[in-house]
């Protein structure tokens, strides 16, 4: 095509995938502190809106999906219908202990996690409760991903 | 008529500079005095207690014992695993711990992508006890070598009494 | 040579090229600016414009229960017709388009982009978009009746006895006797106008229909990938085509060289978003669906409708 035009757009479309990043936050099961520390994130002081975050409302607009809690027996089943709903590309970014590993609440009969239990996790910030700024650093962690898997969507 | 209350204060932050810190840019601010973050384990003053595990709620650590290889036989290795993505920073492994082997430090950036990121491990040696000088049976013989020299000494006694 | 120059107008200078890059600027220059009213740093100007990049290579995912063509055409037909109506705007006395009376034109390509929203929303079978949809009604007849009746004030004044509906008639009117945004019969009509714009587009104070935190996007909740994207395309462009319109209307001012005339209105319309659109943003919160409609029947109207009587009877 004419100057390579389709292989720019493209590469301006790869582009454009690390730096709009739209942010969707399921709680599964959260003591409200990481979700806090989420929104914390959004604020003058921290930012996230610089990397291009906005919080959207739709699991269907979402290319980071926040995930907090220790996935509960009752979050279970709507936590993987509402991740099977995420367009491709996506990034699944574990936010605090609980989701990696169940934290304290570990064994319990009410707990089914964790997440990588049932979805990929590519990104896990620990902490309890992480600190905005290594929820950020998580997103640009996941950013970068998120242009690799934009790139293995084409090639 | 509705009321504006912040219709001035945004107004005159459009010639203020923002208040946003630099940091995915810059450098990452340092947390507060006695931060609760990643622990830090310094396994050369460790005795291997196991108060640690005990006391950790989420049973964030795990501790591996195995021989240790080209040593004394009875030589263990064993090797401690805190699992970040599990602890819940309440510190109380490092409170507990006799030696303060344990610390927690300032440092919250824990992000990664695999579960090895978020390990943090040492090892520890446990000698074997030193060995005793005579096995059990040679000190059964010497216990019944002591006891039949004693009676044949209290023999020796009762004929020298009677005579 | 006519012929050609139409087709330049209507690719590049007052039409698609201008309006697409027009309404990238003032879309990040709003977000920008809400930044720094809020001490923020805030993202850079080009992020609509890597929104919609973003969602061009997403996965496009078309509900079961939706009615896939309806679900699909709606927003193609929204950003057409909201493209359309940039045609119609002058930009240093020069418009794509021309026709009698292209007021009525521009209102009902405008509201045909909120129509285009509703079926979208009612053709993905999602209850969020149903409570979308239906809020979006109720925004659309709020802002239309004072719409109408700014715009009927503005004909009046520079009809010469009669009501025109020619965007040409009002911005020759201006460039013989200066803005009317000058004349003080016409600033509670300015007002109203600023009031409807945002309304219009649908930015914060008054995006009921897509209020993210209470009804998950409303009338967007199941649009991703190239709809969605077309969608949010609409939406920058609705927020220069409402721009445009006021300084059409109201600020309207000619120097006789038309790059001056150009530049005059990019900085005005950039000057009516951060008025009409950005300070609303940064200092107000959502309004809730019947406090819209309130608003919009006395306040808006009350003022647009003084305008209206004030000219009718002369002044």
């Amino acid at each position: 095509m004419l100057f390579n035009l389709d292989k720019k757009i493209t590469e301006a479309i790869d582009d454009a995938a690390s730096k709009s990043l739209w942010l969707y936050h399921i709680n599964a099961g959260s003591c409200n502190g990481c979700d806090i520390e989420i929104v914390a994130a959004l604020t003058p002081r921290y930012d996230a809106e610089r990397l291009g975050c906005k919080l959207t409302g739709s699991p269907r607009q979402a290319d980071i999906v926040l995930v907090s809690g220790p996935v509960t027996l009752q979050s279970r089943d709507r936590l993987i219908r509402t991740l099977a709903q995420v367009p491709e590309p996506y990034c699944l970014v574990t936010v605090g202990s609980c989701p990696c590993s169940g934290n304290v609440f570990k064994g319990s009969y009410a707990i089914c996690g964790p997440v990588d239990k049932y979805r990929h996790v590519d990104v896990s910030v620990a902490g309890c409760t992480p600190k905005p700024e290594a929820i950020m650093a998580g997103i640009a962690q996941a950013a970068a991903i998120l242009k690799e898997k934009r790139r293995g969507m084409h090639e | 008529m509705a009321k504006l209350p912040y219709l001035g204060t945004a107004l005159t932050n459009l010639f203020r500079k923002p208040v946003t810190i630099a940091f995915p840019a810059g450098e990452a601010p340092a947390a507060q005095p006695a931060y609760r973050g990643r622990i830090a384990f310094d396994a050369s003053k460790c005795i291997n207690c196991g108060m640690c595990e005990r006391v950790c709620a989420p049973s964030c650590m795990t501790r591996v014992a195995k021989p240790l290889e080209g040593g004394e036989p009875g030589d263990q290795e064993i090797t401690f695993t805190f699992d970040m993505t599990s602890c819940t920073f309440c510190g109380m492994c490092a409170d507990f711990c006799a030696k303060k082997a344990i610390t927690l430090t300032e440092d919250y950036m824990m992000t990664g992508i695999i579960a090895e990121d978020f390990l943090v491990t040492g090892k520890v040696i446990k000698k074997a006890p030193p060995k005793p000088k005579f096995t059990p049976e040679q000190l059964a013989a010497m216990k019944a070598a002591a006891e039949a020299k004693k009676k044949a000494a209290e023999a020796a006694k009762a004929a020298a009494q009677q005579a | 040579m006519t012929f050609i120059q139409t087709i330049l107008n209507i690719l590049l200078l007052p039409g698609l090229a201008f309006t697409l890059i027009a309404s990238i600027w003032l879309a990040g220059v709003d977000r920008v600016l809400v930044a720094r009213m809020q001490r923020r740093v805030g993202p850079s100007l080009l992020q609509p414009l890597y929104d919609v990049l973003k969602c061009l290579g997403k996965e496009t995912i078309i509900p079961r229960k939706a009615n896939e063509k309806v679900f699909l055409l709606a927003p193609v037909v929204g950003l057409a017709s909201v493209l359309v109506t940039a045609m119609f705007l002058p930009v240093g006395g020069v418009s794509a388009l021309k026709v009698n009376s292209d007021m009525v034109v521009i209102l009902y390509l405008l509201t045909l982009a909120s129509v285009t929203l509703i079926v979208g929303a009612s053709a993905s079978g999602s209850p969020f978009a149903g409570v979308g949809l239906s809020r979006e009604m109720v925004a659309m007849i709020s802002y239309e009746l004072p719409l109408v009746l700014v715009m009927l004030t503005v004909g009046r004044v520079c009809g010469k006895g009669l009501a025109t509906f020619s965007l040409s008639t009002v911005t020759a009117y201006q460039a013989a006797n200066g803005p009317l945004l000058l004349n003080p019969v016409l600033w509670p009509a300015a007002i109203a106008m600023l009031f409807v714009i945002p309304c219009e587009v649908g930015q914060h104070p008054f995006d009921i229909d897509e209020a993210e935190t209470e009804i998950c996007e409303g009338v967007l909740a199941e649009y991703s990938g190239r709809p969605l994207a077309q969608f949010k395309m609409m939406h920058n462009v609705k927020m220069y085509v409402m721009s445009g319109l006021f300084c059409a209307m109201f600020l309207n001012i000619s120097t006789g060289f038309i790059l001056a005339d150009i530049l005059i209105y990019c900085v005005a319309c950039t000057l009516v978003t951060f008025v009409s659109m950005s300070v609303p943003h940064a200092v107000t919160a959502r309004f809730r669906v019947e406090q819209v409609f309130k608003f919009y029947w006395t306040v808006v109207t009350g003022c647009a409708a003084l305008s209206l009587i004030l000219v009718w009877i002369g002044l």
